[in-house]
């Protein structure tokens, strides 16, 4: 008599055996055996219960994880937007950057009103370019790591970064603000490596960016430094 | 019931952080249960609850909503326990080598076993869950989740075929698979516990 194998065995405790099967195991007293051995472990791994949950156990839930379960969610519904985001912004630059000429060519009096106009407009393109630098970086930091890693979105947006933080550099740098400049300058060098990786990177290639992202505090001074230059250009 | 969770799905993926909430306030205990069942431990079990969530809200514009929420949610939670208790045993195996003494060993399985809850309540399944840890982390990814899925969830093949994107063979062959390794490590103490019973 041909006994069920171990994976028809299987299938019978999940209830999927066939009318021959189910036959054999009414009448095979070493197959029935077996299959009571297989349901008591399977069974014990079931009858494992967890601990009673107190009443509201699911609202701790929810404040433990709110702020960074929104941010979750708002770095997703805010990708149409900051696809579309560095075409604005390079024209908020090149205004800037305009003013600033127009501005060496106007009287002393209204030179004062200028720069504040200038500095209003420059923190608060900073601020928007470090808020989708700062997309960029935390979803390389937080992707998860599997043999192959599709980064092709987050390269794409990088490659757009890159000429509009060159820009913002170059006039951090001839406006005399060293400490930006600086800045930007390490975000560069990490943008041009996220846009220069292939769309799909292996996971050592990933935890090189990670590496990257991570061993200058470069996720933690964006996110300080643009939310700053956000608010400082606000109240101007 | 569904109704409700394509309405917080909606707005979730809108970016609003209230339709999430109904998520989490929908699905947590369930998940919460799952969890506790692959680890055996009531603090992995909620960090384990508050992952899978945070997963969820980075990956809510993926749920094509075909399979149930709360399927592609458990999904979500038996990929988290996997690479909690990959990244655990790992780190136990490393700490084993690096004592390379039996009382290190040891030590190693009293901590797994010293943070499971009330054991007398559990009655035979002490044995298990001191164990359960090692023994889901033998099991591959895919193991793992279409066992938890079929096992603990009571999910069906074809319901298993929609959430983890594989034929009927496979996801066949991988509870089959994962109830062998899951045996291998089992039966033994299952059968040491009976013997001591008696």
């Amino acid at each position: 008599m041909k006994h069920l194998s171990e994976q028809e065995l299987t299938q019978a405790y999940f209830g999927d055996v066939t009318a021959e099967g189910r036959r054999h195991l009414e009448s095979c007293a070493v197959c029935k055996r077996e299959l009571q051995t297989l349901a008591g472990t399977l069974d014990a791994l079931k009858a494992i219960e967890p601990p009673e949950l107190a009443p509201h156990w699911e609202e701790g839930v929810w404040r433990s994880i709110e702020s960074r379960a929104s941010a979750g969610l708002q770095r997703r519904s805010a990708r149409p937007w900051w696809m579309l985001a560095p075409a604005l912004a390079m024209v908020v630059v090149l205004a800037f950057a305009a003013g600033m000429w127009v501005e060496r060519r106007s009287d002393s009096g209204r030179g004062a009103m200028a720069a504040n106009t200038r500095e209003r407009v420059l923190l608060i393109a900073l601020g928007d370019h470090l808020e989708r630098s700062q997309i960029v970086l935390a979803e390389i930091e937080n992707a998860p790591e599997s043999k192959t890693n599709d980064i092709s979105a987050e390269q794409q947006l990088a490659s757009r970064l890159v000429g509009e933080n060159r820009l913002l550099r170059l006039t951090a740098a001839r406006a005399g603000d060293g400490t930006s400049a600086a800045f930007l300058a390490q975000l560069e060098r990490v943008l041009v490596e996220i846009a220069h990786a292939p769309d799909s990177v292996s996971e050592s290639e990933l935890n090189e960016l990670k590496g990257s992202i991570e061993s200058q505090g470069l996720l933690f001074k964006t996110r300080v430094i643009g939310s700053n230059a956000k608010e400082k250009g606000m109240k101007l | 019931m569904e109704s409700i969770d394509e309405a917080a799905i909606a707005e979730a993926r809108r970016g609003n952080p209230d339709g999430f909430r109904v998520l989490v306030e929908r699905h947590s205990r369930a998940v919460y249960r799952l969890t506790y069942r692959m680890t055996g431990n009531e603090h992995d079990a909620e960090d384990l609850v508050q992952e899978t969530f945070l997963r969820a809200a980075k990956q809510i514009h993926r749920f094509d909503g075909r399979a149930a929420f709360g399927t592609w949610l458990h999904r979500i939670a038996a990929n988290c326990a996997t690479d909690l208790l990959r990244a655990r045993t790992s780190r136990e195996r490393r700490m084993v080598k690096a004592t390379k003494d039996e009382d290190g060993a040891q030590e190693v399985m009293a901590n797994v076993a010293a943070a499971t809850p009330s054991p007398e309540r559990l009655a035979l399944s002490t044995e298990i869950l001191r164990l359960l840890t090692p023994a889901m982390a033998q099991l591959t990814e895919m193991e793992r989740a279409v066992f938890v899925l079929r096992h603990y969830d009571g999910r069906s093949i074809e319901e298993i075929c929609e959430v983890m994107k594989v034929k009927p063979g496979a996801a066949k062959n991988s509870i089959f698979r994962a109830v062998q390794k899951l045996r291998r490590v089992l039966e033994p103490a299952l059968g040491r516990a009976a013997r001591t019973a008696v």
